[in-house]
């Protein structure tokens, strides 16, 4: 009798234990690590970019520590970069561990391997060369220079201790560059791939202790809702978003291609949008190019603006133009691009509408957290009617516009007329930006250069 | 005493007066009035009529004493500019003849030295196409015009109803530069 009871008690004394520890688990699994990198972690239905995550965390960490990029060495000689656009695919190790493999690069020639590397938790990052003693080194450098050879066939970006890129080769929007297959490595200890033995295993690459580690907050990139690699990105500083789109080699020759006498000079204005892919499918974003109808002052978006994120333009040189933004251009950059970006970019901050003319260029940022709200007809008349008094007031006798004058007037029509908090305009060039904003007090424009 | 007073009273008169300014100002202190002193805009009233591109079109001009401007704030005489665009066979693409004044899409702002005369163009029904014209006498009698308009560059949405259509096909209301004649 006392035994037929014993074993009962003993069962549910188990069973009380397991659940504990199940609840246990639970609270544990639906604990919002405070800790965890933001890039590798998936926001609602956009998958994680690990391609992306590693290229932008190992960017940032070079970032927040102000080290410069340079193409070249004192000496004007190429200089080694890890260039992210080429990489294996993503191997989980078994303690699940994630890890990708990178080429390092020199005169377009791999020379070594960068592996990047986040543990299980998502809570620490590293990144280190791989030594020649990998078993599959030879097979990954051969592979990764197939890929070079065949992807690569214009300027380099070196980027000394940063990531970078190889021209596109023109044409590179149409092509997704395959990853590599390699064969997961097996080990343990954090560091899968063996380290370099000694210091020859990669004399060309920068110094070894200077490739970032370490946890989300040494990255400034801490977070639970996607960033650089996802669709979330909480970094809304718009001198840096400009800066990363002006490193893209993408971007780089879009503006490239409009800023261009020949192109001013044409009877027609023409533009290049930024398309996001699709809510779940991971690739990148693509640039198409539309021009306007001949002899007309005016640009069409497509048909379908679902996922324009991004958008350039030129004002051409036609008599009497105005070489700043109109206030349709900025209606479509509220009512449009900022919602698609915050939709499918990854934040309000990545959309961007750059106006490329003969008397400068100039690109429309957001850095607001909510969307501003949509510009109705009403709006947009009132927009119209006091931008066309106000420029009107700018003209000369000739018919011309002055450009300093027009940058005061548009920039007093975004601060008093348009008045949205986070939307703010940058005088730019290929690789510079400079915030301008209107001072009411002197009635002129201050600019304010980015770091 | 008596005297005084009304002196006083003639004095206040005086500055209580808005100040007046020629038409060539373009930025003038709240309730100021730009007036035509010169009687300069009173040669540009009435029809002017020209062709482009097997198009017609006729012009009124029309002078408005002492309006109200609420952009900034002032009284001034001003053109106003109604027209009528016909195809060659004599159909009407584009009539605001008989819209009121207050909504006229040609409204004028100032003049220049050289005599030429500074207007802008809205048309919010055209997907808010607007631009800049400039007039100035193409004779001494004066009963030529030449017209210049210049568009401002605007991006074109899928819903406006020009959206997507070759350059023949989309509305043009005025052109870029002609002369035109006094009826």
């Amino acid at each position: 009798m006392n035994k037929n009871l014993l074993w009962p008690i003993l069962i549910g004394f188990c069973i009380l234990l397991h659940s504990c520890r199940v609840e246990d688990d639970l609270a544990q699994s639906y604990k919002e690590p405070q800790n965890k990198f933001a890039a590798f972690s998936k926001n609602g239905n956009a998958p994680v970019s690990y391609s992306k995550a590693f290229e932008y965390l190992y960017n940032r960490y070079y970032e927040i520590r102000d080290i410069p990029m340079k193409s070249q060495n004192k000496s004007g000689e190429p200089v080694p970069y890890t260039d992210f656009r080429f990489h294996s695919q993503i191997m989980e190790i078994e303690n699940g561990d994630k890890t990708m493999i990178f080429p390092v690069i020199n005169g377009n020639r791999v020379i070594a391997i960068t592996a990047g590397l986040i543990d299980k938790e998502e809570t620490y990052l590293k990144y280190y060369y791989v030594s020649q003693d990998y078993d599959q080194y030879d097979f990954a450098i051969n592979a990764f220079q197939k890929l070079v050879d065949q992807y690569s066939n214009t300027t380099n970006r070196a980027i000394v201790g940063g990531g970078g890129g190889l021209g596109d080769g023109g044409d590179g929007d149409t092509h997704e560059i395959p990853n590599i297959d390699i064969q997961p490595p097996k080990g343990g200890g954090g560091m899968y791939f063996p380290l370099p033995g000694n210091p020859g295993a990669c004399m060309a690459c920068p110094p070894d202790d200077g490739l970032p580690s370490g946890d989300c907050p040494k990255f400034k990139a801490c977070g639970s809702n996607g960033g650089g690699g996802t669709a979330g990105n909480n970094n809304t500083d718009p001198c840096t978003k400009i800066a990363d789109k002006q490193r893209n080699p993408k971007y780089a020759a879009k503006f490239n291609a409009l800023n261009k006498e020949e192109v001013f000079n044409m009877d027609k204005e023409r533009g290049y949008y930024e398309k996001q892919p699709p809510l779940g499918v991971n690739t990148e974003a693509g640039f198409v190019q539309i021009d306007g109808p001949p002899g007309t002052t005016g640009l069409d978006l497509p048909d379908d603006t679902t996922g324009i994120s991004g958008l350039f333009h030129s004002h051409n040189n036609t008599d009497g133009s105005i070489k700043i933004f109109s206030p349709t251009d900025v209606r479509t950059f509220i009512n449009t691009l900022i919602g698609n970006a915050g939709t499918y970019g990854g934040g309000y901050a990545n959309a961007y509408s750059t106006v490329v003319t003969s008397q400068g260029s100039y690109t429309l940022k957001f850095t607001g957290k909510t969307h501003p709200g949509g510009i109705d007809y009403y709006t947009t008349k009132v927009w119209d009617e006091w931008y066309r008094d106000e420029m009107e007031k700018t003209q000369d006798s000739n018919g011309e516009f002055p450009q300093n004058k027009v940058e005061d007037v548009f920039n007093r029509f975004l601060k008093e007329i348009v008045n949205k908090s986070g939307l703010e305009i940058f005088k730019v060039t290929e690789n510079t930006a400079v915030k301008m904003s209107y001072n009411t007090a002197t009635k002129k424009t201050d600019l304010d250069p980015c770091p | 005493m008596k005297n005084l007073f009304l002196i006083i009273i003639f004095f206040i008169g005086i500055s209580c007066k808005s100040q007046t300014y020629p038409l060539t100002e373009t930025i003038v202190p709240p309730g100021s009035y730009i007036s035509d002193t010169q009687n300069q805009l009173t040669a540009f009233e009435g029809n002017w009529m020209g062709t482009w591109k097997g198009k017609t079109i006729l012009i009124n001009f029309k002078k408005i004493i002492h309006g109200y401007d609420d952009h900034d704030n002032c009284y001034r005489d001003y053109l106003i500019g109604k027209f009528q665009v016909k195809d060659a066979s004599g159909n009407i693409l584009f009539d605001n003849l008989t819209i009121p004044d207050n909504n006229a899409k040609i409204q004028g702002k100032r003049i220049f030295a050289n005599g030429t005369y500074s207007l802008t163009y809205g048309d919010d029904e055209l997907c808010f196409k607007s631009g800049f014209i400039r007039i100035n006498f193409n004779n001494s009698a004066k009963t030529e015009i030449r017209f210049k308009f210049t568009e401002i560059s605007q991006l074109i949405e899928p819903d406006c109803f020009y959206h997507g259509k070759p350059a023949d096909q989309r509305p043009e209301p005025l052109p870029k530069e002609i002369i035109l004649t006094k009826q």
